[in-house]
């Protein structure tokens, strides 16, 4: 029943993104274009340092060109799942618009699992990063079996769901900051992404701790594809580490935006006008 | 009788407008707490993270493209250190937004001086506590940043000044196209911080770019706008034809653009909200 609604609700919100793309061509253009560059703007420089010298480190050209057509796979699968501010939640909450939410005759994570869905204008981007790791994939010598295909599927989700859930824990603080963590969910995306098309082997000790856990960083791309490529010297348990991670993040983001939702029933938001302004 | 007020007293009075309204920009940052330390702090994990990669690449290939490994590492710090002075962006976009613009147009003062001063102003708790901190620490990270004499000191200072002009001239640029094309500020800003950071060389040196990339690029604005000021400081670039390169992206940018402000700047529509 649950999953049935889901699928049923994706397939609505599919149908709104494409009627809002196709209602002209400049729109639809305008934003696939878009899409487009701004991903492989983000792994450009990376890519170009690797061509001129041959690889990065310990990571061939190959293994680096796979590594940044992970993380444009897993940037563009999250804006096609939380697009509309669901993936950047403090918004929704401080300006008052998760009363929206709650008003709706279903549940709430089926709610913030399917409003933000809009699947159309990440299809350029999703391909490239498709494209890219199975060209560098088979450029870097990985034997694709099913199995190493189905670590690459739960690397992806792994990495996904890290991502969703720092969103999550950091965003249940509009709960009771409203004004003032309004934007926290930018500040921490921003966080997350500034480094995380580069390998982070050569980065001192702690940095490296503190791009795993207080800035999950290194989980977008750097350690599951270290992993999936058995880049040395390999870490013990290093294919489990980033589900393991995953596991972690949500508890902890659950536990979080319960917390700021008993809080935030309570209070409401003193944010939403009567004209439906925030203030 | 009523003074017609002189130039001098005029000119100060403006004068002191503009430093007013930098001054409510230098401590409007801090109203958000401590999360505006945020993107300082990711100017330096960025820094961090560059060095090493660097430091990994350059041990394998010394002296790639004339650049020793100690000017790179100066150049990288250094472009992190200046990051929003080389990367000229200021709050348009945003009040194009939010529909704010109408209010600015109201404002006693020119479009362009309000946005060179509330710019500058945002610059200031940023310098205090990113550009210091970084500079001073420098030696830590076993990067010296002296610059490579005094001439170069002094010629940087005239870059960097450049630097700001084009980089204003191109922030406009990119409003007006957002006008123009009636479309969201989000595509234009998507394109633009996806290219601006990497043509202009603040990412990596454009010499170390791969196929002549860096030769191509070099002839482009934006290289105005961070290459050419921090080739300069580092000693790997001729002074002379950088200062000169800015000067004519000057000279040409400014009048281009502002005659494609003026054509659109009555296309601009504010609903609020």
């Amino acid at each position: 029943m649950g999953v049935e609604r889901l699928l049923r609700l994706w397939a609505m919100r599919a149908t709104m993104n494409a009627s809002q793309l196709l209602r002209s061509r400049g729109e639809l253009l305008a934003w696939s274009v878009t899409s487009v560059i701004g991903n492989v703007g983000s792994i450009t420089g990376t890519f170009l340092i690797a061509q001129r010298f041959d690889g990065i480190g310990r990571w061939s050209r190959s293994e680096i060109l796979f590594m940044l057509g992970f993380a444009v796979l897993v940037n563009a699968l999250l804006n096609a799942l939380a697009g509309f501010n669901v993936g950047m939640v403090s918004r929704r909450i401080g300006r008052g618009q998760m009363d929206h939410t709650l008003l709706q005759p279903q549940p709430l994570w089926l709610s913030l699992m399917t409003e933000g869905f809009a699947p159309l204008e990440e299809l350029g981007a999703i391909t490239i990063g498709a494209g890219l790791i199975a060209i560098a994939a088979r450029g870097a010598g990985v034997h694709a079996s099913p199995a190493w295909v189905a670590l690459l599927v739960l690397q992806v989700l792994s990495s996904l769901l890290i991502l969703i859930a720092y969103q999550y824990a950091w965003g249940s603080v509009a709960f009771w900051t409203p004004r003032a963590a309004e934007e926290i969910n930018t500040r921490t995306s921003s966080m997350t992404w500034s480094v995380a098309n580069l390998p982070l082997d050569g980065v001192y000790g702690w940095l490296r701790v503190g791009l795993l856990t207080a800035i999950p960083t290194g989980f977008v791309a750097w350690l599951p594809c270290r992993a999936l490529l058995g880049i040395e010297p390999a870490y013990p348990a290093a294919l489990i580490l980033t589900p393991a991670a995953a596991a972690v993040f949500a508890a902890i983001a659950i536990l979080v935006f319960r917390k700021g939702l008993d809080h935030y029933v309570r209070t409401g938001s003193s944010r939403y006008s009567t004209f439906g302004h925030r203030r | 009788m009523y003074a017609v007020p002189s130039p001098i007293v005029t000119s100060l009075a403006r004068l002191r407008g503009y430093g007013a309204t930098a001054l409510i920009s230098a401590v409007e940052p801090l109203n958000d707490g401590p999360l505006f330390l945020i993107p300082i702090g990711i100017r330096f994990v960025a820094v961090l993270v560059m060095l090493a990669i660097w430091r990994d690449v350059l041990g394998a290939h010394p002296g790639a493209a004339g650049m020793p490994l100690g000017a790179v590492l100066a150049y990288t710090l250094l472009a992190q250190a200046l990051a929003p002075q080389l990367n000229f962006t200021s709050d348009l976009g945003e009040h194009l937004w939010d529909g704010s613009i109408l209010g600015r147009f109201l404002w006693p003062q020119g479009l362009v001086a309000q946005v060179l001063a509330t710019t500058a102003g945002r610059w200031v708790p940023d310098l205090a506590l990113g550009t210091a901190p970084m500079l001073l620490g420098a030696s830590l990270l076993h990067v010296s940043v002296a610059p490579a004499s005094p001439i170069a000191l002094a010629a940087f200072l005239l870059s960097l000044g450049l630097a700001i002009t084009v980089g204003l001239a191109i922030d406009f640029a990119f409003t007006a196209l957002t006008v123009s094309l009636r479309t969201t500020i989000w595509l234009i800003e998507q394109i633009r911080n996806a290219t601006t950071a990497l043509l202009s060389g603040g990412i990596i040196p454009l010499a170390l770019m791969p196929w002549g990339l860096g030769g191509v690029f070099g002839w482009l604005p934006f290289a105005a706008t961070a290459s050419a000021p921090l080739r300069i400081y580092t000693g790997t670039g001729p002074i002379l034809p950088l200062l000169a390169g800015q000067l004519l992206w000057a000279l040409v940018l400014w009048p281009a653009v502002w005659l494609l402000w003026t054509r659109n700047r009555e296309k601009v529509a504010g609903y609020g909200g």
